[in-house]
């Protein structure tokens, strides 16, 4: 009798648990070995995107976007946070103190992702192990979405470092396109994108900013994460309306909203995430909430960070005026 | 079925072969801004140009034409102003590293840097780490315009940056159900008596 279960463990149990760690385990130490008829069942992290429907996503009210410093008063503040933002990147490959950081926040706030480094916009495509980190993480977190940039931080070889515009050309939508699908097909979760600084403009492009978003989600299904201080400050920055620019973009697509201050440095307006919400950047905000079906918006401070008994008014200020705005609509 | 591919694929090739070039280009020129052909007076001669310059219809950025519009966009005050932000973002983040040499340093260090970043920048995710790490180091080589108290200063924050680059991490084995918490790839150091041992950690 034993030499029998010791066969069915050598010769049936063991090389398939072996098998279905593709060789790496410790097959000699695997008491727990039949969690691997786990692996025999179908996957179910195969590319589903066709169900994304932005209208039925949670609403999960107004956050912030989570920074190291913040944690240690966060949750004396916890009633006033609805949700969380957290940096994706800081979070892949994440050693175990950081690992339990996540576990900490994820037990107590709904947390979204967010991408600094995919280079959605880099033509020489993506880079497999960090969209591989990426899927794990939202996989681990299984968030209502998750969401990344519309720009390029890495080409010939060079990681800028930051998130670099895209010229607004067919040239650009097809990278774009190409890099999305790319991603979906790794992800389960709905993707959204957020509209970037745009730093400096180039000479020729097809489209403006708004047709180039209306032309980027008819082409792939995204939701926007409209930054409203962005659209202001590219606004302020490069001569156009913002209201108008809004009133243009898909507006049934915008799903979270991101907002913070900025300053005027040299006549030209700064996004350093450092200050308090302007005024001017409220105001943009009641537009954004009068024609958006917005599911979830975050306070974005990067630099500079106050105690958070400073930030909690902005999201009260934020809370009230989606309130009062949307409601009207 | 023609195995060669068509016309239209062949130039949609080239487009993305062109844009990826110009994207390199864009990537060189803001990560080393002073390595820029051009000075600064050609900067803002050109600079109003391009602002007047008004964006043309059908044109897109690609094919040669373009590379006189490329050359044209890197030295617009838009473009060095981008890549203005870019450094003192780096010197932000190096001066938190470096609390003490930075403020020993005060507005030296960023005049010092600037000198570093024109023939250093490092890729992936401990760049910012390695910034700190170089710079010190950078600075440590010639020490004749430094103080003591910085010279130790900058030899204590560099031993920082080491420590914090080399991750000394025990790992638990797959059976333990432990193993999502560490990371694959690194390497795990334990010392066994006088000896330090290491291993890759594989799971």
């Amino acid at each position: 009798m034993r030499w029998r279960l010791w066969r069915l463990w050598r010769w049936v149990i063991q090389p398939i648990y072996a098998l279905s760690s593709k060789g790496k385990s410790f097959p000699l130490l695997l008491p727990i070995c039949h969690l691997s008829l786990q692996s025999l069942l179908p996957r179910t992290d195969c590319p589903q995107t066709s169900y994304m429907i932005f209208d039925r996503l949670p609403n999960l009210g107004v956050g912030l976007g989570f920074r190291e410093p913040m944690l240690s008063e966060l949750f004396a503040f916890r009633h006033q946070v609805d949700f969380l933002e957290i940096t994706a990147d800081h979070y892949m490959n994440a050693l175990p103190a950081k690992s339990a950081e996540l576990d900490l926040l994820r037990r107590n706030f709904p947390l979204i992702p967010h991408g600094l480094a995919m280079s959605l916009g880099s033509a020489e495509g993506l880079d497999d192990r960090y969209v591989k980190d990426y899927a794990n993480l939202v996989q681990r977190l299984a968030p209502p979405w998750c969401s990344e940039h519309i720009a390029f931080t890495r080409a010939g070889g060079i990681d800028i470092g930051h998130l670099a515009p895209l010229p607004k050309t067919d040239t650009s939508l097809r990278v774009l396109h190409n890099n999305i699908s790319k991603l979906q097909d790794r992800l389960q979760t709905p993707l959204i994108l957020e509209n970037i600084t745009e730093m400096f403009r180039y000479p020729e492009e097809t489209y403006d900013g708004a047709d180039f978003l209306g032309k980027l989600c008819e082409q792939n299904e995204i939701g926007l994460l409209l930054d409203v201080t962005n659209l202001f400050i590219n606004a302020a920055n490069h001569g156009f309306d913002p209201v108008l620019h809004l009133k243009r973009l898909p507006t049934d697509r915008i799903v979270q909203l991101h907002f913070v201050g900025g300053y005027i440095e040299n006549g030209t307006w700064v996004d350093s995430h450092a200050h308090n919400t302007n005024a001017e950047i409220w105001e943009l905000m009641k537009e954004v909430a009068k024609v958006a079906n917005i599911k979830g918006s975050i306070l974005e401070r990067d630099e500079l960070i106050p105690p958070l008994a400073e930030l909690i008014p902005e999201l009260q200020t934020a809370r009230t005026i989606l309130s009062e705005h949307t409601s009207a609509t | 079925m023609s195995k060669h591919p068509s016309r239209s694929q062949v130039s949609h090739e080239t487009q993305l072969a062109e844009f990826a070039k110009q994207q390199a280009r864009i990537a060189q020129a803001l990560t080393h801004p002073s390595n820029s052909p051009t000075d600064l007076s050609q900067r803002t001669s050109k600079s109003s140009k391009h602002e007047k310059s008004i964006p043309s219809g059908n044109e897109n950025c690609d094919g040669a034409s373009d590379n006189d519009a490329l050359k044209e966009l890197i030295v617009t005050d838009e473009f060095r102003r981008a890549a203005e932000t870019l450094i003192r973002k780096r010197i932000s983040q190096t001066k938190s590293l470096l609390p003490l040499s930075s403020e020993i340093l005060g507005s030296a260090f960023a005049t010092h840097f600037r000198q570093f970043a024109t023939n250093h920048h490092f890729n992936g995710p401990q760049a910012i780490l390695l910034d700190g790490l170089h710079f010190s180091n950078w600075l440590l080589q010639n020490p004749q315009n430094l103080s003591p108290a910085c010279q130790d200063a900058l030899r204590w924050e560099y031993a920082c940056c080491r420590q914090l680059l080399c991750r000394f991490n025990l790992y638990f084995p797959k059976f333990l159900g432990l193993h999502e918490q560490v990371p694959k790839g690194r390497w795990a150091f334990v010392r066994a008596g006088q000896f330090m041992r290491r291993w890759r950690i594989s799971h």
